[in-house]
């Protein structure tokens, strides 16, 4: 259940911002979160929810948008939809590709209202 | 794919996995297809006075900058730093004991102890002539970058050592933090069953060694070592594979050479 340790971040990043812009309504935390990275969008939003308890971000509201995985071969150079972890061309069936997309973990942009 | 919310229409769904990508948009074509976020994204109106604010901020950041700040302090002291990684159950802390015990004539060595309670691989460690520090998460499920950096503090660690970090036992977790180790090592057993590296996959893509532990075991269990090794193949092609039994000793000497040669290769 990492998904509480990467909520508390991305609270601590809000708060930052929000700090830093001279707001105090946030209504959105918009975050990117690559399909590979093992966290559960659901168990990130209901983490969210704990670690914004009692704070100004309490109601503010956790959008993920989730990236799609990417690989891409080395030889042929063709970009495909891995299946999970498994790289295995469909070009030329090479398993020595790298995954380029889907391991994402940021905190995009805050959607603030000005008090 | 758009960058700022990851909207996508040509992937995601299992439906296209193994299928190439005949289209991957550029940033041009992203400006032009996908201005309003907020309104395509969300259901919700856009709010009066609501303005956005552009972050793009790795989450783990700070973690990883404090990864950064301990790889820099072990690369100063010319420190070999181990990241061992593994179920409950798969041998880590014996493991960890047979190497110090292999190198520790020669050698200085330092463990820190990741648990989520108790001491009882510090206990353990302790009867060996390592020096070892306690880390308890709690209900955390890793250590992450900052308790190493309190933990190697505390330990002072001299020059030309290794130090070897057990992880929190977990194969999924730990292979999200960085904690600035040299080498990630992810010890699965011959009785957890050979697809582990295709069910746990993330752990295995994120290592550079696996050591596959428990071969003397290998006649009791369905265990096909020649599958277990193309599973590891299939999911990170640059894994260096060693097998061995921790408990019995047979296979150690290669990990040893190895470990041997990285620590060299390290302070020359």
């Amino acid at each position: 259940m990492h998904e509480l340790g990467i909520a508390i971040r991305i609270a601590d990043i809000a708060s930052r911002v929000a700090q830093r812009e001279g707001v105090i309504h946030v209504t959105g935390i918009n975050v990117q979160v690559g399909e590979l990275t093992g966290i559960v969008p659901d168990l990130l939003r209901f983490s969210f929810k704990i670690a914004a308890k009692d704070t100004f971000l309490e109601n503010s509201e956790l959008i993920v948008h989730t990236i799609p995985a990417i690989a891409t071969c080395p030889i042929c150079e063709l970009q495909f939809t891995p299946d999970g972890f498994l790289t295995i061309c469909p070009g030329c069936d090479t398993t020595e590709c790298s995954i380029i997309k889907g391991m994402e973990l940021n905190v995009v942009s805050i959607a603030v209202v000005e008090s | 794919m758009c960058d700022t919310c990851g909207c996508n229409e040509i992937g995601g769904s299992g439906s296209s996995v193994g299928r190439p990508l005949h289209f991957i948009p550029t940033p041009e074509k992203d400006e032009q297809e996908h201005r309003h976020h907020y309104q395509h994204c969300h259901p919700h109106e856009q709010l009066k006075d609501q303005r956005e604010v552009m972050v793009t901020e790795n989450v783990l950041k700070h973690n990883n900058l404090v990864a950064q700040e301990n790889k820099r302090f072990f690369n100063d002291r010319n420190i070999l730093a181990l990241n061992i990684m593994g179920s409950p159950g798969s041998g880590k802390t014996t493991f960890i004991i047979q190497t110090i015990e292999a190198l520790i004539d020669k050698q200085k060595v330092y463990v820190i102890e990741g648990d989520q309670f108790g001491s009882l691989d510090t206990e353990r460690i302790d009867k060996t002539d390592a020096k070892v520090i306690q880390v308890n998460t709690g209900n955390g499920c890793h250590l992450d970058a900052m308790s190493v950096m309190t933990a190697v503090k505390e330990l002072n660690p001299a020059n030309n050592s290794l130090v070897i970090i057990e992880n929190v036992g977990n194969l999924v977790c730990p292979a999200l933090f960085d904690l600035g180790e040299h080498q990630r090592v992810v010890i699965f057993s011959v009785t957890e069953g050979d697809d582990k590296p295709i069910k746990y996959a993330p752990m295995f893509h994120e290592a550079s060694i696996c050591i596959i532990n428990k071969t003397d075991l290998l006649q009791l269990v369905p265990f096909d070592h020649l599958t277990a090794i193309n599973n590891l193949r299939k999911v990170n092609h640059h894994l260096r594979i060693i097998s061995l039994s921790a408990l019995q000793g047979s296979g150690m000497t290669e990990w040893i050479a190895y470990l041997k040669k990285s620590m060299n290769s390290l302070q020359s």
